[in-house]
């Protein structure tokens, strides 16, 4: 096995720096650090947006494409994080507490060097152990049964639940509405019409790309627009930048434990589903102050609150493809994206991916490793243009983008429908952020439903049959009693929480 | 976090018309989508007495003074919405069941189900602002 997985790891080395499929990553890279820098913009709408456009693209420069579009989009949201005080995406809240008032301090450019080389070494770790952890992940998916995999799913949404604390029972009501949502169509056994309302457009279901593309990139657009902000970060020029980038760089060697410990947080917290950057970056932080002899800078400009936090999230990319590759669960938005991508060119996760496509997982993982380092570079570089790009007026970039979602959800099946779809996608997407409904349950839930249900039968067959023995099938018992943890968790943290408050 | 009851009514609606609907398909079809609807009713039940709750305290975290009878009648009303939203969504479910099986125009069957659900959505509305006197959104 190990044989095998270092030969696919070279061979997709290779495939990787080969010519031209370098300009793939290379290309994504740049594309979504345009992007991932505008506030509140993350990579997945760019991700939703080009799924339908390379459909009819190989597999393998899709692969090199989206391991690009998802490493480029992680390190840029820092950058405002530390220029504005505003934070690009949700894990940067954590690098601003400390980024910002150094920016203030005229050491933009130390905190900015800093989080670049921590995002980028940190990510690095992540990716190491997720190489590292290739072998195993291909013998444990040969133990998986159907009745495993379906409760791997059970567990993947529970998980996203337990994990949204106050908000688990609407993670869990978004989860039934994406298996809700997902149903629509032929049942794939009887063949009947389910919920068509006798819609041609929805005969065959409720496509991702719409979906996708509604809930991220268009609702995304309608927030932008209501926000009443004249540009995307609410400022009207770019600010100054001072300090030294070499500076920012030696203090991740001069407290490299704290680097270290950031970066294994990071990749622990990853390979949970749901669990996503934010959580890691704050864990991170807390870490890093909680092990501070003096704690007393923490929050006025000390370094290591933008190093701790930068280098959790990075390592968490690598090891949240671990879920996505073997089993088909996606945890954050990202990577939902990136499983779309995946099945849609045919490239679906688990037995197969982890056996004959395992080149094609390497591709994936390098390109992820050579994007997160173009990232951090060229964010240094370019720092300046890119955080000039942050003053965009919104009515510019706003009606491009949704007029590029219709576009692209048109595209996806060639149906006018689609638009239609992707735009009511649009408007709940719009509204579950407005009132603090997850929505990474729902497309998770989406994604996954079909195998859900195939699995569910096949299970209930299985028993039928009395085929299902669960004395020899102990990985089964194991998941179904973390399953059943996952959802008495927030239960009993609520009834603990108001015990103590009484 | 502003505490909306537009959503959860939306989804039970549509949870309830699913649940309903999903009587008219075979017991195979119906598995997935019965059991995730009728588990979206009973979750989305505790979320909507929470947003009701939340709502009869003041800005200050009290208590708005009501007697224990009219709260406990409330709260009943409450926590029956789900079943109310179910019997609403019927009203949805009964054009998509007809459909299954007389094969109605799908043209008229998708107009009768909009209006059906706006008129469930407007019912729950009308139940929530005159017997709770809780205003949506």
């Amino acid at each position: 096995v190990i044989d095998g997985t270092i030969g696919a790891a070279w061979q997709g080395l290779t495939l990787v720096v080969a010519w031209p499929n370098i300009l793939y990553p290379i290309a994504g890279t740049l594309l979504a650090m345009m992007v991932a820098v505008l506030p509140g913009l993350s990579g997945v709408t760019l991700m939703a947006l080009a799924i339908p456009f390379t459909l009819g693209w190989e597999p393998l420069p899709v692969v090199l494409l989206f391991g690009g579009l998802v490493g480029g989009s992680t390190f840029m949201g820092s950058i405002t994080a530390i220029l504005f005080n505003i934070p690009g995406s949700g894990p940067s809240a954590a690098t601003l507490l400390d980024g910002h008032p150094m920016a203030r301090q005229g050491r933009a450019r130390t905190a900015i060097g800093c989080a670049a080389f921590a995002s980028a070494l940190g990510s690095t770790v992540g990716i190491l152990v997720l190489i590292a952890l290739v072998p195993l992940m291909r013998e444990a998916i040969l133990l998986f049964g159907a009745p495993e995999l379906l409760m791997v799913t059970i567990l993947g949404l529970t998980t996203i639940a337990a994990i949204a604390g106050q908000a688990a029972g609407r993670a869990l009501i978004a989860a039934g509405l994406g298996l809700l949502i997902a149903s629509v169509g032929q049942d794939p056994r009887t063949g009947e019409p389910r919920f068509t309302l006798g819609a041609e457009a929805l005969s065959d279901g409720v496509g991702v790309i719409p979906a996708l593309l509604g809930l991220f990139s268009m609702a995304e657009m309608i927030e932008l627009s209501l926000s009443g902000r004249l540009t995307i970060s609410g400022h009207a020029a770019a600010s100054e930048l001072g300090g030294s980038v070499r500076e920012g760089a030696r203090a991740i060697f001069t407290h490299f434990g704290l680097f270290l410990r950031s970066a294994l947080i990071g990749t622990g917290v990853g390979m949970v589903p749901g669990v996503g950057g934010t959580i890691a970056s704050f864990l991170a932080y807390g870490h890093a102050v909680n092990s501070a002899r003096d704690r007393s800078a923490f929050g006025h400009g000390e370094i290591r609150g933008v190093l701790a936090p930068e280098a959790a999230h990075d390592a968490k990319d690598g090891a949240s493809l671990v879920p996505v590759l073997a089993f088909g669960i996606p945890g954050t938005e990202a990577t939902a994206a990136l499983l779309a991508a995946l099945t849609l060119h045919g490239l679906a996760p688990g037995r197969d991916l982890m056996t004959t496509g395992l080149p094609l997982v390497f591709v994936l993982i390098w390109s992820l490793f050579l994007s997160n380092w173009i990232t951090s570079l060229v964010g240094l570089l370019f720092v300046r243009p890119l955080a000039r790009l942050t003053v965009l007026r919104v009515q510019v970039l706003a009606p491009i983008v949704l007029v590029l979602a219709g576009l692209g959800a048109f595209l996806s099946e060639l149906r006018r429908a689609d638009i239609v779809i992707a735009g009511m996608f649009g408007v709940l997407g719009y509204f579950m952020k407005k009132h603090g409904w997850p929505r990474v349950p729902l497309v998770v839930a989406l994604l996954v439903g079909g195998a859900f249900e195939l699995n569910l039968h096949i299970t209930l067959r299985l028993h039928a049959l009395g085929r299902l023995d669960l004395a020899g099938r102990p990985i089964l018992i194991v998941l179904s009693l973390l399953a059943a943890i996952s959802v008495a968790w927030p239960v009993l943290r609520a009834w603990r929480e108001r015990t103590r408050s009484r | 976090m502003t505490a909306s009851l537009w959503l959860p009514i939306g989804f039970a609606v549509t949870a309830g018309a699913a649940l309903a609907a999903s009587f008219a398909l075979s017991p195979t079809a119906r598995l997935v989508p019965a059991v995730a609807s009728a588990t979206m009713l009973a979750l989305l039940g505790v979320e909507i007495a929470a947003v009701v709750r939340a709502r009869r305290r003041s800005p200050r975290g009290e208590r708005t003074p009501v007697s224990a009878g009219r709260e406990a009648i409330e709260l009943l009303w409450v926590a029956s919405l789900p079943v109310v939203a179910t019997a609403l969504g019927l009203v949805i479910g009964l054009p998509v069941f007809l459909f299954a099986y007389l094969k109605l125009r799908a043209g008229v069957t998708r107009w009768i189900a909009a209006i059906a659900a706006l008129v469930c959505w407007a019912v729950l509305e009308i139940v929530l602002r005159r017997v709770l006197g809780v205003s949506v959104p």
